[in-house]
């Protein structure tokens, strides 16, 4: 996301905490966000590694300035830092399903060793009713994993002369447009549904993942959505480019009551979801039941509407 | 001086009812219609509106006593098609009172029409439809009426006064039998204690053996038996000074809801369905009259308490059941100052109006065992046929409980001023609500999952229990203003006048409280793993209606009064138009939506002309042309089709003769004779237009028999047994309509003893 409107100004505003006063009148606020890293080589020599890590932020204010650190040390990384005052801006914006979030937004070229740093602090959640980007409340799906006060931390910066690193939350959903190709009556039909949402649920240890399908239904013809499909334990590649989450052959689950009950009538006859650049866009592919042709292009951080572009 | 009924000619639509005769008087050559002695009871149509209707700038027509005998009319249904543009159909059961006023109308919740008893507002739709007798005159005003009547007069308001002991003292007693195993009965007894303090007591019985057979069981669905009591009371306390007591109370058991499937034309279904209601109304007016200007308080406690039941499948399968239970209490405060000098220019009426009202409803949804196979499991099933599930009873309840108190407080004003025969007018109305809704939504139910195993058999996955309990509260709150212009020029000669006027209409909005079980059913089986769960916020509230009422018309008399004629062209913009929907799929639900923007245009005409004494015609034709200027059901667009429930046309003609019957001279008697005739239609059943019912006739006729004292009279109704039908709807995928009733006839007998 390269710009956003704002409607209100004033971080004191946005990020609805008491400030801190020190002798000198100045208001501070300090904010620790968890995230994790994907820490890649840009010339590709060294595997990709994923690490957590607490970013912290200390807000000036009054100078409309912060610093940000992080010490993403071991498990291959070397990456930490603290960098000077760089100006942000925070406010907040109507996404495209209405919801109203907050962004907190901070560029910089050069601080020390880290450069052409962009980092956005969203929260997903809005002061009106349920936003767009959080999966749908569902009896038996996994329970929801968040960071701290629920700020979702997109930042990517160059460490150094070959260190990339790129943040992300392993459990996150995608919203966007979702098209099925399918045939009905000898003919190619092509359904196109903006309601499903995946939600995607990393076990960062074993690599592997787990998509769960909120409101799935791939044909006009399907007289009910399914509320929920699961398909688990799926491949978790991480890559130079991003991630990448694989199956074949995939016996999907759907939950009834707070069990789980495998569903034979979808099975997933190949599911692919690629995620590049800044960890926040995805593409998924997918083949259903031997006749649903499914394809999704959408991101995790709801866009600014029209108006607010 | 007691008034005999019986003498004065029979009453043609606009002529004076009797029991406001005291006073005739005739200015601008309007003939007097309805007119309030200021002396005496205080109708709250006259004292807002001019006392004399037709002298005013709005399109009204008033029935009195002796025509609604005629026409053997004792509820508002009585009166629809005989006003024009004026539709109330007869269905369902009698909480169904829906009021079609030029394309403007309500099936749920909040009315479109007023309606006022001895000056009691009825906030409660479903407590419109009652039998009331000794009705002295029923007004009807057309067009909005918000900015003097407030709430829900968005197509107009109709105003019943019932017999004044004041004015007539004596026993009446009615006794009448009639098709479909009909009887009704009624006695009052008004007696004037002293020359300023007079009381009437009326008792009111009715029972209905039924027309239509529910073939499942063979009996009578539309029965009925019903009781209702008034207690009237006027004192004149001084000659400023006058209070009246309207005390009302009905109790109604009915069977109702003949509902027949389209295509075989049976009513067949397996569940009970009635209506039962109880209802006590107490309205106290006080008049006080200073030097050139009144003070008039209206104050009302309004109770029902009622019970609708009904299979709500309407099929002989056990699909589902639902019960709603309402209880509600209501006051009401209409504090009116108004000038009432005769002379100067100038003229205005200032008022406050409060009410608060607070309902308790419960509706639980029962499905039965045909509803969860074919409603629920087959749907779970089909998602997941290797592990089918099989519900652990044959039934069970979406319960959903609620608490609703609304308040309001309204501040009205209206000036007129008279510049010779021109009359300026211009009111507005301030109007704030208040609606909330607490709400509790519980279901508690289990089933289980089995595993179907490869070699046959099955065996058990996992049971699953249901344990759903949801409560929430909902507030809205609305402020309008409504204002209203009109401007009246009075003809020369007595001719009469011509009016235009521009008023603004309004219908409160509400809540979807039958969509709560669709709410809960979806909440289900979301658990169950299908389907999408509804928002309770967006699909339980319903906005606001409003229009805009463009008007042209004219009252003419001609002939020395003989002849007499009203016409109006209207033009209604309408914005957020609520209408009824029955959601797609298998939901049962009756969903108010905002459907737009719609448009209606007409016009009426009514004509009455009595050449003698013996002879008497009358007649009245509306035509509306009602439709969406813009609706997009999410589905379909439905923009340039016509309204639907509302008739294009209405028509009524009747002639009444009378003539002295010789046989008994000695008692001054007479013989009479009254035809009439009904048209109705073209009605459109759905907004895609795809389902209608033409325009129909209904010949009514009556012969009679009256002297001072006693009246004999053998009527009839649909006398061609015209098969139409009053109702339509879709409902899980399946077609239904009413019939309207058959052929009747039957018999009344009156008899007054004069004290």
């Amino acid at each position: 996301m390269k710009k956003a409107l704002f409607l209100t100004l004033g971080l004191g505003a946005v990020l609805g905490l008491a400030s801190c006063s020190d002798d000198q009148n100045k208001s501070t606020m300090t904010y620790d966000v968890q995230s994790y890293n994907l820490v890649t080589s840009i010339d590709g020599s060294k595997d990709p590694v994923v690490a957590y890590s607490r970013y912290k932020f200390d807000f000036d204010m009054m100078n409309t300035t912060a610093t940000v650190g992080t010490d993403i040390t071991g498990l291959g990384s070397n990456v930490s830092f603290v960098t000077g005052s760089i100006p942000y801006t925070g406010g907040f914006y109507y996404g495209e399903d209405g919801g109203l979030r907050e962004l907190i937004k901070m560029e910089s070229f050069k601080q020390g060793s880290i450069y052409n740093m962009e980092v956005q602090l969203f929260s997903p959640y809005s002061t009106n009713a349920f936003p767009a980007n959080v999966a749908p409340e569902v009896i038996g799906a996994p329970k929801i994993s968040m960071p701290a006060m629920g700020r979702y931390l997109v930042m990517n910066y160059q460490s150094g002369d070959n260190t990339k690193v790129r943040t992300f939350w392993p459990d996150v959903t995608f919203c966007g447009t979702t098209t099925t190709t399918y045939q009905w009556e000898g003919a190619v039909k092509q359904f196109s549904n903006k309601d499903m949402k995946y939600r995607v649920v990393m076990d960062l240890q074993n690599k592997k993942a787990t998509v769960v399908f909120y409101d799935a239904k791939f044909a006009e013809e399907m007289p009910m959505s399914i509320s929920a499909i699961e398909l688990a334990n799926l491949d978790l590649t991480f890559t130079q480019n991003g991630y990448t989450i694989e199956g074949k052959n995939v016996t999907p689950s759907t939950y009834e009551g707070d069990t789980k009950v495998p569903n034979t009538s979808y099975v997933f006859d190949n599911f692919s979801l690629v995620t590049v650049g800044e960890l926040t866009s995805t593409t998924i592919n997918y083949e259903v039941a031997g006749k649903y042709n499914g394809r999704f292009e959408g991101s995790y951080i709801a866009k600014p509407r029209a108006d607010q572009q | 001086m007691t008034i005999s009924k019986f003498r004065i000619p029979l009453l043609l639509l606009t002529t004076v009812p009797a029991a406001n005769v005291a006073l005739a008087v005739e200015t601008s050559g309007v003939k007097s219609d309805t007119l309030v002695s200021q002396l005496a009871e205080v109708n709250v149509v006259g004292l807002k509106q001019d006392s004399r209707l037709r002298a005013d700038a709005v399109s009204s027509t008033v029935i009195g006593r002796a025509e609604l005998e005629e026409l053997n009319t004792v509820t508002i249904k009585g009166i629809s098609d005989v006003v024009p543009n004026l539709y109330i159909p007869d269905y369902g059961s009698r909480i169904t009172s829906s009021i079609y006023v030029r394309g403007l109308g309500a099936r749920m919740d909040h009315p479109a029409v007023g309606l006022n008893v001895d000056n009691v507002p009825y906030l409660n739709k479903n407590t419109y439809d009652f039998d009331v007798a000794d009705i002295a005159s029923v007004e009807m005003l057309r067009g909005p009426q918000s900015a003097l009547y407030g709430r829900n007069t968005m197509g107009g308001l109709i105003n019943i006064q019932t017999l004044s002991p004041m004015r007539w003292q004596g026993l009446r007693v009615m006794a009448e039998a009639g098709a479909g195993n009909q009887y009704r009965a009624s006695a009052g007894w008004y007696h004037r204690f002293a020359d300023n303090f007079a009381n009437s007591i009326n008792v009111n019985f009715s029972s209905l053996g039924g027309f239509f057979t529910n073939s499942f069981d063979g009996k009578k669905v539309d029965h009925e038996k019903s009781g209702s009591a008034r207690i009237k009371s006027q004192w004149r306390i001084s000659d400023r000074v006058y209070v009246q007591n309207v005390l009302a109370a009905s109790l109604l058991r009915q069977g109702g809801y003949p509902y027949e499937v389209y295509d075989t034309g049976v009513i067949g279904y397996n569940d009970p369905c009635f209506y039962h209601r109880f209802t006590i109304n107490d309205g106290v007016t006080v008049n006080y009259r200073g030097k050139g200007w009144n003070m008039v308080s209206i104050t009302t406690v309004q109770h029902i308490n009622d019970n609708m039941t009904l299979d709500q499948d309407f099929t002989s399968q056990p699909y589902f059941t639902i019960t709603q239970r309402q209880r509600e209490t209501a006051v009401t405060e209409d504090l009116v100052f108004k000038s009432s000098r005769l002379d100067g220019d100038y003229k205005c009426l200032t008022g406050v109006f409060g009410f608060y009202k607070n309902m308790y409803m419960k509706a639980p949804v029962t499905f039965k065992e045909t509803g969860i196979n074919e409603l629920i499991i087959a749907h779970r099933n089909d998602a997941n046929p290797e592990y089918p599930i099989e519900w652990s009873a044959d039934r069970f309840t979406l319960n959903s409980n609620f608490k609703i108190p609304t308040f309001g407080i309204a501040l009205y004003h209206e000036s007129k001023y008279n510049l010779g025969n021109w009359c300026f007018t211009a009111g507005l109305r301030l109007d704030y609500e208040q609606a909330m809704l607490d709400y509790r939504s519980y279901c508690f139910t289990a089933y289980d999952i089995y595993h179907l195993l490869p070699g046959g058999g099955k065996e058990l996955f996992a049971p699953i229990v249901v344990d759903i309990d949801d409560t929430g509260k909902l507030k809205r709150k609305y402020f309008t203003w409504m204002p209203k212009v009109s401007v009246l020029y009075n003809l020369p000669e007595g001719m009469g006048n011509v009016y235009a006027t521009v008023t603004k209409g309004y219908k409160s909005g509400g809540f979807n409280t039958q969509m709560f079980s669709e709410v809960l059913q979806q909440k289900l089986m979301r658990i169950m793993g299908i389907g999408k769960e509804y928002d309770v916020n967006s699909i339980v509230g319903y906005k606001p209606e409003y229009s805009w009422n463009y008007e042209i018309g004219s009252h003419l008399s001609f002939l020395d009064n003989k002849l007499t004629a009203d016409l109006s062209l209207f033009y209604i913009d309408c914005r957020d138009q609520q209408l009824t929907m029955f959601p797609p799929g298998t939901t049962t639900g009756r969903l108010m939506t905002n459907a737009g923007k719609t448009r209606s245009m007409g016009g009426e005409l009514s004509l009455s002309f009595a050449p003698t004494a013996r002879w008497q015609f009358t007649g009245s034709y509306g035509y509306t042309n009602a439709r969406f200027r813009e609706f997009f059901n999410g589905i379909e667009d439905f923009k340039g089709k016509v309204i639907p429930y509302a008739p294009q046309n209405t028509l009524f003609l009747q002639a009444l003769y009378n003539c002295e019957f010789k046989p008994l001279s000695a008692y001054d008697a007479k013989f009479t004779v009254h035809l009439n005739m009904k048209g109705t239609g073209k009605i459109y059943w759905n907004e895609a237009n795809t389902r209608s019912q033409n325009f129909y006739t209904q010949l009514g006729a009556s012969v009679g028999l009256e002297t001072i004292d006693w009246s004999a009279q053998i009527w009839g109704k649909n006398l061609t047994d015209t098969k139409y039908y009053t109702f339509y709807f879709l409902s899980m995928g399946n077609e239904f309509r009413q019939r309207g009733l058959p052929l009747q006839i039957g018999v009344t007998l009156r008899y007054n003893f004069k004290l």
